[in-house]
């Protein structure tokens, strides 16, 4: 969209409050064509729904490693949207990013994408070990597998947001916060929540690029009061959205809340030393 | 007219969406607006006699959650050819609000009879300053507008937060008709009309084939 506007109009067009070219836009036509000085250009970029079908058609997806939960995700995790973990403490989400971290680094033909990840830990539990451990189970090298993990841990909010604006730069294919809420702090009143609803959006409009980028992106993200956090900012930020519960012993539910083209459904996983395993 | 799809929601809706009109489908997550989104964007391509507009569609996916997939068994389930169904459709991906702007401002020369914009809160619900979110809401009241003087069907899609839909009062000064969509679980729906409001309720049931009368 561009907004050309003639010698003069400029500085009444502020007067009004005008200061980009989407307030122009957005004046009353008549009111634009009364003046005859302002013309608004437009570009839209379309496509039509078959070439929307055929860019899907190359879809990669990562396996999550275990059989029924890619069943229930329709194949898998997929490159270029946002994935999202809801869930309680011990409900099994941070086990699951580190398992995908270990999946991505499988050879294509077992479901993974033959590439690096990074792990953006806010709450320091991310344990080397596990990725041993999933590794060994998955036949991979376990030295190797830590070297392929970009691990960033990021304490705080300006840190989490550098990290993930440098991820578009980086060289992985799969991009996991854990978790997002932790790191941002909610400050008094309605003014604090309004900020923090603030980071929440520019987290997910970076992380959003960052998929775009050909990334397989998940986050992890607690519940408050019985609901996902996070609000509408990440409810309508993220495309795909699980929710992980506990069951008995070492099983776990995780139900598929949120997909645009999948039939609800659930899936019954347990955790066990060598990762999140089909029950 | 219009149909949706479904003859419990024609009903609800008076017989369908007669142009012009605005229409927003409010509901939380899963509750099958997107779905429906997708099937009105293969009904209007069904030809006048068979409640369809015999027209094509401009949809404004602002979420990243338009799938071809579903355009393909809808319209295989209505007796469309589903290459054709896909070619019919102009899709907008609006990764920010001047993308939606802009697709909207273009309405007119896209030679469309319906335009879907799924979904109107994403923009305008968390606004990246102070400032923006000022602004905001005039910016969505300018773009309603837009819509609803439109002289073909717009279809929006909208969330409830804290108990109101997003962005009214503008949204209800501007939007026709509102109906709102609550999930029963199992994949069942149920449809009430708020704007104007019906005391009639209507169940809907989300299929391979669409948003079907439940039976």
């Amino acid at each position: 969209m561009r907004v050309y506007v003639y010698r003069g109009v400029g500085a009444r067009l502020r007067r009004l409050g005008a200061r980009r070219a989407l307030d122009v836009a957005l004046c009353d036509p008549d009111i634009l064509r009364l003046t005859g000085r302002v013309r608004v250009v437009l570009s839209p970029r379309t496509s039509t729904a078959a070439e929307v079908a055929e860019r899907r058609r190359g879809l990669e997806r990562l396996s999550t490693g275990s059989s029924r939960l890619d069943e229930l995700l329709g194949g898998g995790l997929e490159v270029g949207y946002i994935t999202e973990l809801v869930g309680e403490y011990g409900a099994g989400k941070t086990q699951l990013c580190h398992q995908l971290a270990v999946m991505v680094q499988l050879p294509r033909e077992e479901g993974g994408l033959e590439a690096k990840a990074l792990y953006i830990d806010t709450e320091g539990t991310f344990r080397p070990e596990r990725i041993v451990s999933m590794a060994e189970y998955r036949g991979l090298d376990p030295r190797e597998a830590l070297e392929n993990i970009v691990y960033v841990e990021a304490r705080g909010e300006g840190a989490l947001i550098s990290a993930v604006a440098e991820s578009r730069r980086m060289d992985v294919r799969l991009v996991v916060v854990d978790t997002l809420i932790a790191p941002l702090p909610l400050g008094e009143g309605v003014e604090g929540l309004a900020r923090r609803q603030f980071a929440l959006t520019r987290l997910m409009r970076l992380l959003r690029e960052v998929a775009r980028g050909g990334r397989v992106v998940v986050v992890a993200n607690r519940m408050s009061a019985d609901r996902p956090a996070g609000g509408l900012a990440l409810a309508l930020g993220s495309h795909y959205r699980l929710m992980m519960r506990r069951s008995r012993g070492d099983r776990r539910v995780v139900e598929l809340l949120r997909a645009p083209h999948l039939p609800p459904g659930s899936a019954t996983v347990r955790i066990a030393e060598e990762g999140v395993l089909d029950a | 007219m219009l149909s949706t799809g479904s003859r419990c929601l024609d009903e609800l809706l008076g017989g369908g969406l007669k142009p012009p009109v605005l229409l927003e489908l409010a509901g939380p997550q899963a509750s099958g607006k997107t779905q429906l989104c997708h099937q009105l964007a293969v009904m209007a391509q069904l030809p006048p006699g068979e409640g369809g507009l015999g027209s094509r569609v401009l949809y404004i996916d602002t979420e990243g959650t338009f799938r071809p997939e579903r355009i393909v068994s809808m319209a295989e389930y209505r007796g469309l050819d589903p290459r054709e169904a896909l070619e019919n459709i102009v899709y907008v991906e609006a990764q920010s609000l001047d993308d939606l702007v802009e697709a909207v401002l273009s309405i007119g020369r896209l030679g469309v009879g319906l335009v879907v914009v799924d979904s109107i809160a994403y923009p305008f619900i968390s606004p990246r300053s102070v400032g923006e979110a000022r602004r905001s809401w005039g910016r969505l009241a300018a773009l309603l507008k837009r819509l609803a003087s439109w002289s073909g069907v717009a279809v929006v899609t909208n969330v409830e937060r804290g108990g109101r839909a997003v962005g009214d009062p503008y949204t209800s000064m501007w939007v026709d008709v509102r109906v709102r969509l609550s999930p029963l679980g199992g994949g069942s729906v149920e449809a009430l009309r708020l704007m104007p409001r019906s005391a009639r309720a209507c169940r809907l049931v989300i299929r391979e084939e669409g948003v079907l009368d439940a039976q």
